[in-house]
Order: C-alpha cells, then sequence, then structure tokens
C-alpha cells in the first residue's frame, strides 16, 4: 500500500530520483531541498516515512532528525538518513532518532538501498531496524571530506561551548542556525525557533529598533552597541550582524552578547559616582582631587571653585576634564607623593584686602595597581576664627598666669605683713606686760636709794638697777624689731639707706675715730624692701662692728654690686674678727661675745631674721684676728614665699 | 607756809602710783593719785594740779583720751607722760595732743625729776 513519503536533500537529482522511484511504486512522495523548507511543510503533514540528507547548508540533517522526532506529530514517523560522509565520518544515527541510515553512493545503490528502507518500513517488525550504515562497504574515503569534517568538529565545539550567542538567518530572514548559548539568550526552543523570522524574536522597542537596523540601506557593518543595546528576553544585549555569502545564497551570522551585568555594573558605578559627586558638592570646605604628576585638578567641588585661586573657570559638570593646575601651596601634594602617607599642615593666606586667614590643609593619597601615588585628595579647612580663639585663649590664660603671679606674691607679703603685725602685737603686749613690773621695782629700788642706806645696799640696788636697765634693753629689742607697722616693700636706694642711717651714728663713729669706707657700684638697682628693718640691718651691723675694733686702724668697708637677680653688698670691719667654732652661732639670738651686760646677743639675729624676710642670704668670713666680712645677698624683685631659699649663706 | 605745788599721777599699777607719790612727796609736792581716766579727770576738775603724770595704757579711758579731756578741762595742766609703749612718732603724736613730756618705763627718777623742775623753774 502507498505510504507517504517526504524527502529532504539539498541534491535536486538526488531528490528527483527517489522521487521517481518511489512514485512508481505508488507512493505518495513529497520533497523539500533544506530543512526550512522541510519544516515548513512539516508543520502540518505527517507523513510515514521521512529521507533527510544529513549534510545540507542552513540546518543541518542532524538538527533535523532531532527536531523532527521532537514534534508530537512526527512521533511513529520511519526516519531515515542519507549520509554523503559515511566513510569519513562515524554516525550513531540512533542517537539522532533515526532508524536506518544510507550511505550516499552511486544511484543505483542508493535505489536499491531505498527500496530496502521502504520494505524494512513496511514489515510491522520494528525490531529489524539494522544498527549499521547500509551500503558503507560501497563508499571510499575522501582526504578532503575527512579534514573538511574534522574542521568542523572544532567548530563545533566551539560554537557549542562558547558564551556569546550565535544565530544566522538566511536572506529571507528566517533563522536556520542557533548555537546553545543563542538558544538560552532567545529562550525559545529549537525547533519552533529554526524557521522564525529573525526579528521576531525581539519584542516591544526592541523589535522596532532590529527591525529599522535592518531595513536601514546605509549602516556597515549593522550593530546595536553595548551602550544602547536592546532587551532580548528579559537581557540587555549587544548584536553584531556579518553578512556570509555561503550555498544556499547570502545569509547573516549574528553574534549576540549578554551585556546585562555588564550595564547594571555601570549603572551601580555612576549611581555612587552620583552619590560621590553630591557628597562632594555639600562639603562646605574646599575639595579637589588632582593627578599626582602636575597636580592637574581633576576634580573639584564648588566650595573649591569659589575660594581657591584660578579655580573660577574650572567647569564642574565635566569631571575628568584636565582644567587647570592646582593652586599653592604645593608641598601638601609634594610630601604625600613622597611619602606615601596623609599630610597635614597649616597655610596662611593673604586676602586680596590685606587680611590674613589660616588654613588647615588635609592632602590623602590615592594609589595605583602598583602601589605608586596616581592621585592626591585635598582639602582645607579655614581655621582662622579658632587661631583667633586659641591665641585668645593663651593671652588670656598669660594674663591671668601673671595676675595669678602678682596675687599670689601680694598674698607672701599680706601672710608676712600679718604674720609680723600678730608678733608686734604679741610682742608689744608682752614686753608692755615685762616693763611694767620692771618699771615698779626699779621706781621702789630708786626710793630706796633715797633714804640713808649702808653703802653695801646701795651697792646692792645699783646693782638692781643695772639689771632691771639690761632686761629692758632686751626688752626693747625684741620689741623694736617686731614694730607694730606693717612689713612695707617699695623700691629702696641702698646706698642712700646706708649713707641715711650711717648719718644717725656719725656721731658715735666719730668719737670712736671709725672711719667709714664706701665702694659703691655705679649701676645698682633698687631693691623691693622694707626700708625701716633694712635701716635696722645697717644700724645693727654699724654697731656690731664698732663694738669688735676695739684699737688700731678701725674702718668699717662697704661695698656693693649688682648679682645675679638681686645686689650683693659686703660689710666688712677691721675688728678683732671670729672665732672658726663661733661662726656658725652668731646669728643666734642670744649668742654674744661681749661681756655680760654688754649687748643683747639679739643685733645679728635680727639682722638675719630681716634679711630671710626679704628672702636674702647672709654669711660671714672671719678670721681671729683679721677682721670679719658680712656677705648679704637681696633680691631685686620679692618672690613668693615658698621660692625663698635659706637664708643662711654659703 | 609756801602752798606746795600740786602733781596728779594717773596709773592703773596702784603699787607703782605709791611709789612715785613718796618720792615725789620726798621732793616736796603735794602728790595726788588715780588709778583709771575717770577718777583723774575729777581730780583735775577739782584740785587743778599743776602737773600730772598720765599712764597711756589703763582701763577704761585711756590715756589719749585723758589728754584730750584735760585739755579744755585745765589748759595749763603740765602733762608728762610716762609710758611703756613705744611706738615710731609717738612724741609727736602726744606733742599733737597737748602732752609736753614722754618718759618711757622703767622710769628713771632723776630724768622725771629734772622734767618737774624744768617746768616747775616756770612757776618760781
Amino acid at each position: 500500500m502507498g505510504k507517504k513519503i517526504f524527502v529532504v536533500d539539498n541534491h535536486p537529482m538526488v531528490l528527483r530520483l527517489i522521487a521517481n522511484l518511489l512514485e512508481k511504486d505508488g507512493h505518495e512522495v513529497r520533497t523539500a531541498k533544506d530543512g526550512l523548507g522541510a519544516l515548513d511543510i512539516l508543520k502540518s503533514y505527517a507523513p510515514d516515512i521521512i529521507f533527510v540528507d544529513l549534510v545540507m547548508p542552513n540546518i543541518s540533517g542532524e538538527k533535523l532528525c532531532r527536531i523532527i522526532r521532537n514534534m508530537p506529530h512526527l512521533q511513529g514517523v520511519f526516519l531515515v538518513i542519507l549520509s554523503a560522509i559515511a566513510a569519513e565520518e562515524e554516525l550513531d544515527f540512533a542517537a539522532l532518532g533515526a532508524d536506518a541510515c544510507i550511505a550516499k553512493g552511486n544511484m543505483s545503490n542508493l535505489a536499491r538501498h531505498v527500496a530496502r528502507v521502504i520494505e524494512m518500513a513496511n514489515s510491522a517488525n520494528s525490531q529489524e531496524t539494522p544498527r549499521d550504515i547500509m551500503g558503507l562497504d560501497e563508499v571510499a574515503t575522501r582526504e578532503i571530506t575527512r579534514e573538511l569534517l574534522s574542521s568542523r568538529k572544532h567548530f563545533e565545539v566551539i560554537l557549542g561551548n562558547m558564551s556569546e550567542g550565535i544565530l544566522e538567518f538566511a536572506a529571507n530572514m528566517k533563522i536556520i542556525f542557533v548555537n546553545p548559548a543563542a538558544l538560552v539568550l532567545v529562550g525559545i526552543p529549537e525547533e519552533i525557533l529554526l524557521g522564525t523570522e529573525f526579528a521576531d524574536i525581539f519584542c516591544g522597542q526592541s523589535l522596532e529598533t532590529v527591525t529599522a537596523l535592518l531595513k536601514d540601506p546605509g549602516v556597515r557593518p549593522r550593530k546595536i552597541s553595548a551602550e544602547a543595546p536592546v532587551l532580548l528576553n528579559g537581557r540587555q544585549v549587544s548584536l553584531q550582524f556579518l553578512p556570509v555569502a555561503g550555498e544556499g545564497g547570502n545569509s547573516t551570522i549574528v553574534i549576540i552578547h549578554d551585556v546585562t551585568t555588564r550595564k547594571q555594573a555601570e549603572e551601580k558605578i555612576s549611581e555612587q559616582n552620583r552619590f560621590l559627586s553630591k557628597l562632594i558638592e555639600s562639603l562646605p570646605h574646599p575639595f579637589i582631587v588632582v593627578e599626582s604628576e602636575e597636580y592637574q585638578v581633576l576634580l573639584a567641588n564648588s566650595s573649591a571653585q569659589r575660594q581657591l585661586i584660578g579655580l573660577a573657570d574650572y567647569p564642574r559638570h565635566v569631571p575628568g576634564t584636565v582644567a587647570c593646575k592646582a593652586p599653592l601651596p604645593y608641598m601638601p601634594f609634594e610630601r604625600v607623593r613622597q611619602d606615601k602617607e596623609s599630610f597635614l599642615m597649616e597655610y596662611v593666606e593673604q586676602g586680596t584686602a590685606g587680611q590674613e586667614t589660616t588654613h588647615e590643609i588635609h592632602a590623602h593619597p590615592i594609589f595605583d595597581k602598583e602601589g605608586r601615588v596616581s592621585q592626591i585628595i585635598e582639602y582645607r579647612l579655614d581655621i582662622t576664627e579658632r587661631k583667633k580663639a586659641e591665641q585668645a585663649l593663651r593671652d588670656s590664660k598669660d594674663a591671668l598666669q601673671k595676675a595669678l603671679d602678682n596675687l599670689q606674691v601680694a598674698q607672701q607679703v599680706a601672710i608676712r605683713q600679718e604674720k609680723l603685725a600678730s608678733i608686734g602685737t604679741l610682742a608689744s603686749g608682752v614686753a608692755h606686760e615685762i616693763l611694767n613690773p620692771l618699771n615698779i621695782i626699779g621706781t621702789l629700788a630708786q626710793v630706796m636709794q633715797l633714804e640713808k642706806i649702808p653703802a653695801s645696799m646701795r651697792k646692792n640696788l645699783d646693782e638692781m638697777l643695772a639689771q632691771i636697765k639690761r632686761a629692758t634693753k632686751i626688752t626693747n629689742s625684741l620689741r623694736t624689731f617686731s614694730h607694730q607697722h606693717a612689713f612695707e616693700v617699695r623700691p629702696v636706694d641702698v646706698h642712700a639707706l646706708f649713707d641715711k642711717t650711717a648719718a644717725l651714728l656719725e656721731h658715735d663713729l666719730n668719737l670712736d675715730n671709725v672711719r667709714v669706707e664706701r665702694h659703691y657700684a655705679h649701676d645698682l638697682p633698687r631693691i623691693e624692701a622694707d626700708e625701716d628693718q633694712l635701716a635696722q640691718v645697717f644700724l645693727n651691723l654699724v654697731s656690731n662692728a664698732r663694738d669688735a675694733m676695739s684699737s688700731g686702724n678701725k674702718r668699717i668697708i662697704v661695698e656693693t654690686r649688682p648679682k645675679d637677680d638681686g645686689i650683693e653688698i659686703r660689710f666688712g670691719d677691721t675688728g678683732a674678727g671670729i672665732d672658726p667654732g663661733e661662726i656658725d652661732k652668731i646669728f643666734d639670738p642670744f649668742f654674744t661675745t661681749k661681756d655680760p651686760g654688754r649687748g643683747t646677743g639679739l643685733g645679728l639675729w635680727i639682722v638675719y631674721s630681716i634679711i630671710e624676710n626679704h628672702c636674702g642670704t647672709i654669711r660671714v668670713e672671719s678670721e681671729k684676728g683679721k677682721g670679719a666680712w658680712f656677705v648679704i645677698f637681696l633680691p631685686t624683685h620679692l618672690p613668693r614665699r615658698e621660692e625663698c631659699g635659706p637664708a643662711k649663706g654659703k | 607756809m609756801k602752798k606746795k605745788i600740786k602733781i596728779l599721777v594717773v596709773d592703773d599699777e596702784y603699787v607703782f602710783c605709791r611709789s612715785l607719790k613718796s618720792f615725789l612727796e620726798k621732793l616736796g609736792f603735794e602728790t595726788l593719785v588715780a588709778t583709771n581716766g575717770e577718777h583723774a579727770l575729777d581730780i583735775v576738775k577739782e584740785e587743778k594740779p599743776a602737773i600730772m603724770t598720765l599712764d597711756i595704757r589703763m582701763p577704761g579711758l585711756n590715756g589719749y583720751d585723758v589728754l584730750q579731756k584735760v585739755k579744755r578741762l585745765h589748759p595749763d595742766l603740765f602733762i608728762i607722760v610716762v609710758t611703756a609703749i613705744d611706738v615710731p612718732n609717738m612724741e609727736e603724736m602726744l606733742d599733737h595732743s597737748g602732752a609736753h613730756a614722754l618718759l618711757h618705763k622703767p622710769i628713771d627718777l632723776q630724768k622725771l625729776s629734772d622734767t618737774i623742775y624744768g617746768f616747775v623753774g616756770h612757776l618760781l
């Protein structure tokens, strides 16, 4: 009974031969000369047997077989492959879904095998499908064919594994080849895709763009670039159209590149850049980025434009445009480039109106992949106000410190005054209390002396009165020293004071033949001191010296000179000198080398106390028989009490 | 009989007053004694002495106050201040207040009699 047979072969002779053969046998034969045509027909035709030529342009026989096997209405079809390269290439036709395979040899052999196949197809036994390629032994191996096939294999591997999609459409725009990557991209199954018009894989705006591009005769080579991609199945793709001349006419190969990820990354970078730009713009401080070679400005915010000299014309809407060199100073850039680390400096700028402003310049490096400084960030903070405030703070701190120092000195003086005042009060009180009883004793003794009394009694009374005088002297000495007047500090001219004091004693000194020699320094500064107390010192020293000189060339020598932060007074006499064993004690209260009753022993103690009050030092140099030198140091300015060292000098 | 010259001794120490009194009486003066300022003023008012020795430190009315008051009561009074106090410019101050002489304690009776006779010389 006649079968419906469909033959697909691009060789017209083979088609005619087989068609004739089969029609003669009463079968219904339809033909197609390529895969596209075949698929077209097969859409609505369900033959019993299909012959497919393996080697065909555009859609290959292999492809066609697979597609046929996937078509639901062709499930039971008996599929035969006609292979012209059976001798050169192994073929597992069963894997392709074919039931048999004939090696294309000469026409008569071919006819024979075809007839055989028809028989096979007729028989209900489907297990009897031959495993071998029929007529294989009748064909010879061709070298060129083998080489070509080998080459094709390489390309098949490449095409099958590359990530770009490769698609080919014929002159009639129908898709004739799709590689696996393209299939994924397009998202349409191969059997439907093959034969579809190329533009139809797109939709919406992309469809319009592609259609327009294909129609446009002008642009060559045609392409849709990554900068302006089209949408394909939800992905952004670029397209490259490559015309190729082939067996079936001119076709076009399309390379499809999925640029979605790249586009997304670019968009993210753009977004980040916009964000950074906004951020940098929002900074109130001048902010610039320069390249590290010539310090050309790469980026500047509007603050920088406004405030930095020379950047006024910088076109801030064109980032990356080299517009001008960075403003001075260049030291931050140099240091950052050299040291490869951040740098901070203060910079004073002269304004156009002559005003000075101080800025803190911060510079930071940006490194390239080799670790070199490729760019430098710089921003400036105006710290003029801060500096002013700091200076004001320092000034007020200095002023406060000064005030504090003055206050402390004044306090010390006040404390001294109070101490002396209270001592004075006490001393006065005590003196008064002691003098009154002495007064009574003395008066009574004097009254007794008015009586007629024996000489011995008179003598005793004289002695009593003498002792009363002695006690009075001591009491008065103490009282004089702790006088009720305050410790009044004034600048004192020591020379003038000594002269005045010496004048008081002139009479007595002349009587005793004591000569006073003065060796005054020319430029002796005045010293802060209590004049009365210093006068007491001179009085006591002169008195002491006079008492020490009993005979010979009696001289008192006074020498003055400035020393360190004060003055030195050397007070010498040509008297009897002091024993080495007694030198340490001469400043002790009540110590005296004079006969009892002569002298109170308080004179030098008072001198020492007064010197101590004035934060000075005193020492004595003396040898027995060689007179004595009192060396006194007094500071020009009275310091705080704690700063006074010991009064006993070395 | 010649009228004796009256001297008033003012001091808060009674023992001193008494010993001074015995000395002055030996010299031939009529001696009156007061141990406080109030009492002294009363005596001056009543007895009008020619001479007065005056202590400064006394309880109640002190010597300075007495000085001032007494000048009004008895301007011709010869006042000798006898005191243990010793302060600078004391003589000036007392002079300014109207005292005529200043003697320090413990008193030297010789000096006292010299001072009195120095004044009394006028009276004789």
